[in-house]
C-alpha cells in the first residue's frame, strides 16, 4: 500500500471534511469507475467490464486510462484499495481490489446530481421538444418500432 | 520511498500457468475447451508479449505500481475478445495501442514541470519553423537558373544555403529526440533508434547526391554527422549535469539544448544567406516576393525563425532555472 492509499483510507475512516463539489466536474472515466464501484469492490478487469456495461458500450476504458484514473481517484481519496481478498481458489490472489470510500460516494452523488440538473436545464431549452420528438421517431425502440405494421405478424 | 519489487518482470511465465489453469477449470466445470482456451493454454499470445515490452514506455514508478495489473487486464480482455473472433481482437489491440501511446506520454508529461513542457513544445515549434524556412529556401533556389550564377559570385551564399539545409535536418532529428525522451525516457534503445533515424534523415535529405555527386555527398554527410554528434554530446552533457536535480526530465532538457544548437546554426545561416542574397542577386531575391504585396517569403521565414528562436531561448531559461 502506498502512502497515498494509506492517507485515503485514514481520511475515509475519520470522515473527509472536503466539499465534494470541489472535485467536480469529474471526467467521464472517473464517474463511470465510481459508479462501477458503487455496487461493491471490484478488481481492474471487473471495473472495465462494468463501465462498459453501465455505458452500453460507449465508454471502453483501456488499461492505461483505467489505472491512471484509479491512481488519481486513490490520490484524491475517492476510492481505496480493499484489504480483503476473495478465496484464492476462486480468484487470482495477485489481483488488487478497489472499493468506494464514503467521500467517493458523496462525490459520485454530487456529480450525478450536477449532471441531472444539466439535463433538466437542457430539456428546458427552446427547441428541445422538437429534438426529443425527432429522436423518438428515429430510434427503433420496443415502444415505437420502425415497422409497427409487421409487429402483429410476428 | 521505493516500491517493493514488482511481479512485472515474471508476468508471461506466471500468466502462462494461470491461463493453463483456465483450461483445467473449464474442463472441470464441464465447459467446452474451445480452441481459444487451448491456444491460451499453450502460452502467452505474442501480442501480449509485445504489450509487456511496450509498457516500458510508462514511467518506472507507475509501471512498478500498476504494470502487472494493467498487463493482467489486457490479458483478460484479449482472452474475452478471442472468444468473439479475430476482428474483435484486432479492434481491441488497436484501442490498447492508442491507449498506451496516449497514457504513457501523458503520464510522463505529468511528471514534468510546466516550464520543461513549455521548453519542449517551444523547441518543437522552433524546429518545425526551421525546417519550413529551410524548405522554403530550397524550393525557391534549388533548380533555379539564377542560383548557380549567384553562388559563383559569392561562396557565402552557397555555404549558408548548405548549412541552413543541414542544420534544419539536424533540428528535425533533435525534435524527434525530445519526443522520444519525453515518451519513452532515456535508454540505450532510444539513442540507437535516434541514430538510425538520423541516418535515414541524411539519406532522405541528400542521398540522391551519392550517385550524382559523391564528393558533395561526402562533404554534406560529414557536416551532417558533425552537427548531429555535436548536438548529441552537448545535450548529453547538459542531461548528465541536470540528472541529480531533474531526474528523468534531464534527458528532455538536454535534448532541447542539443536541438537548440542546431536551431541557432540554422538561424545564423538563414540570416547570412538572406542578408547576402539581395545585394548579390536581386532577381533571385525577388523570386521570394509574394505577388501583389511588399512581403518576401525569405524574410517571413527568417523573421519567424528568429522569433521562435527567441521564444525557445526564454522557455529554456525558465526550464533551467532551479526550482524555488
Amino acid at each position: 500500500m502506498t502512502m497515498a492509499d494509506a492517507e485515503g483510507e485514514a481520511r475515509d475512516e475519520r470522515g473527509d471534511a472536503r466539499a465534494p463539489e470541489a472535485l467536480l466536474p469529474l471526467t467521464p472515466g472517473a464517474l463511470h469507475i465510481l459508479l462501477a464501484l458503487a455496487g461493491g469492490e471490484r478488481h481492474g478487469y471487473a471495473i472495465m467490464q462494468e463501465t462498459t456495461r453501465l455505458s452500453d458500450g460507449a465508454v471502453r476504458l483501456g488499461p492505461g486510462t483505467l489505472y491512471r484514473t484509479l491512481k488519481a481517484l486513490l490520490d484524491d481519496g475517492l476510492i481505496a484499495e480493499s484489504g480483503e481478498r476473495p478465496d484464492p481458489a476462486h480468484d487470482d490472489e495477485r489481483r488488487r481490489y478497489y472499493r468506494l470510500t464514503a467521500f467517493g460516494r458523496r462525490v459520485a452523488q454530487a456529480e450525478t446530481a450536477r449532471l441531472m440538473r444539466l439535463v433538466e436545464r437542457a430539456q428546458a431549452l427552446p427547441g428541445w421538444e422538437a429534438i426529443r420528438a425527432l429522436a423518438t421517431l428515429l430510434a427503433p425502440t420496443e415502444a415505437m418500432p420502425l415497422h409497427p405494421a409487421t409487429k402483429g405478424v410476428q | 520511498m521505493r516500491e517493493p519489487p514488482s511481479e512485472f518482470d515474471n508476468l508471461p511465465e506466471m500468466s502462462g500457468a494461470h491461463v493453463a489453469g483456465d483450461v483445467r477449470e473449464a474442463h472441470d466445470a464441464g465447459q467446452p475447451v474451445t480452441p481459444h482456451r487451448r491456444r491460451r493454454a499453450t502460452g502467452v499470445p505474442w501480442v501480449l508479449r509485445v504489450y509487456r515490452l511496450a509498457m516500458w514506455a510508462y514511467p518506472s514508478a507507475f509501471r512498478r505500481r500498476y504494470g502487472d495489473e494493467m498487463w493482467r487486464v489486457a490479458r483478460d480482455a484479449d482472452a474475452e475478445a478471442r472468444m468473439a473472433g479475430d476482428v474483435v481482437v484486432v479492434a481491441l489491440w488497436l484501442r490498447i495501442a492508442a491507449d498506451l501511446a496516449h497514457n504513457a506520454s501523458a503520464e510522463r508529461i505529468s511528471l514534468m514541470r510546466p516550464t520543461v513542457v513549455l521548453a519542449a513544445v517551444m523547441t518543437g515549434v522552433a524546429g518545425v519553423i526551421a525546417v519550413l524556412a529551410s524548405l522554403n529556401l530550397y524550393l525557391l533556389e534549388d533548380g533555379n537558373p539564377l542560383t548557380s550564377a549567384a553562388y559563383r559570385a559569392s561562396s557565402l551564399l552557397g555555404a549558408s544555403y548548405d548549412v541552413a539545409y543541414l542544420s534544419a535536418l539536424v533540428a528535425g532529428v533533435g525534435v524527434c529526440a525530445i519526443v522520444v525522451y519525453a515518451v519513452v525516457g532515456p535508454s540505450r534503445a532510444a539513442t540507437v533508434s535516434l541514430g538510425t533515424l538520423a541516418v535515414f534523415v541524411a539519406f532522405a535529405g541528400f542521398g540522391g547526391l551519392l550517385v550524382r555527386a559523391p564528393l558533395t555527398f561526402a562533404a554534406l554527410g560529414f557536416g551532417f554527422a558533425c552537427l548531429t554528434l555535436a548536438s548529441f554530446f552537448v545535450g548529453r552533457r547538459v542531461a548528465t549535469r541536470l540528472r541529480r536535480r531533474s531526474g528523468a526530465r534531464a534527458a528532455v532538457i538536454g535534448a532541447c539544448v542539443g536541438c537548440g544548437g542546431a536551431l541557432l546554426v540554422n538561424t545564423v545561416a538563414l540570416t547570412l544567406h538572406t542578408l547576402a542574397l539581395n545585394p548579390i542577386s536581386h532577381p533571385l531575391y525577388m523570386q521570394g516576393q509574394i505577388p501583389g504585396t511588399h512581403l518576401n517569403a525569405l524574410l517571413i521565414g527568417l523573421a519567424l525563425a528568429l522569433l521562435t528562436l527567441a521564444l525557445y531561448a526564454l522557455s529554456l531559461l525558465a526550464a533551467l532555472r532551479p526550482r524555488a
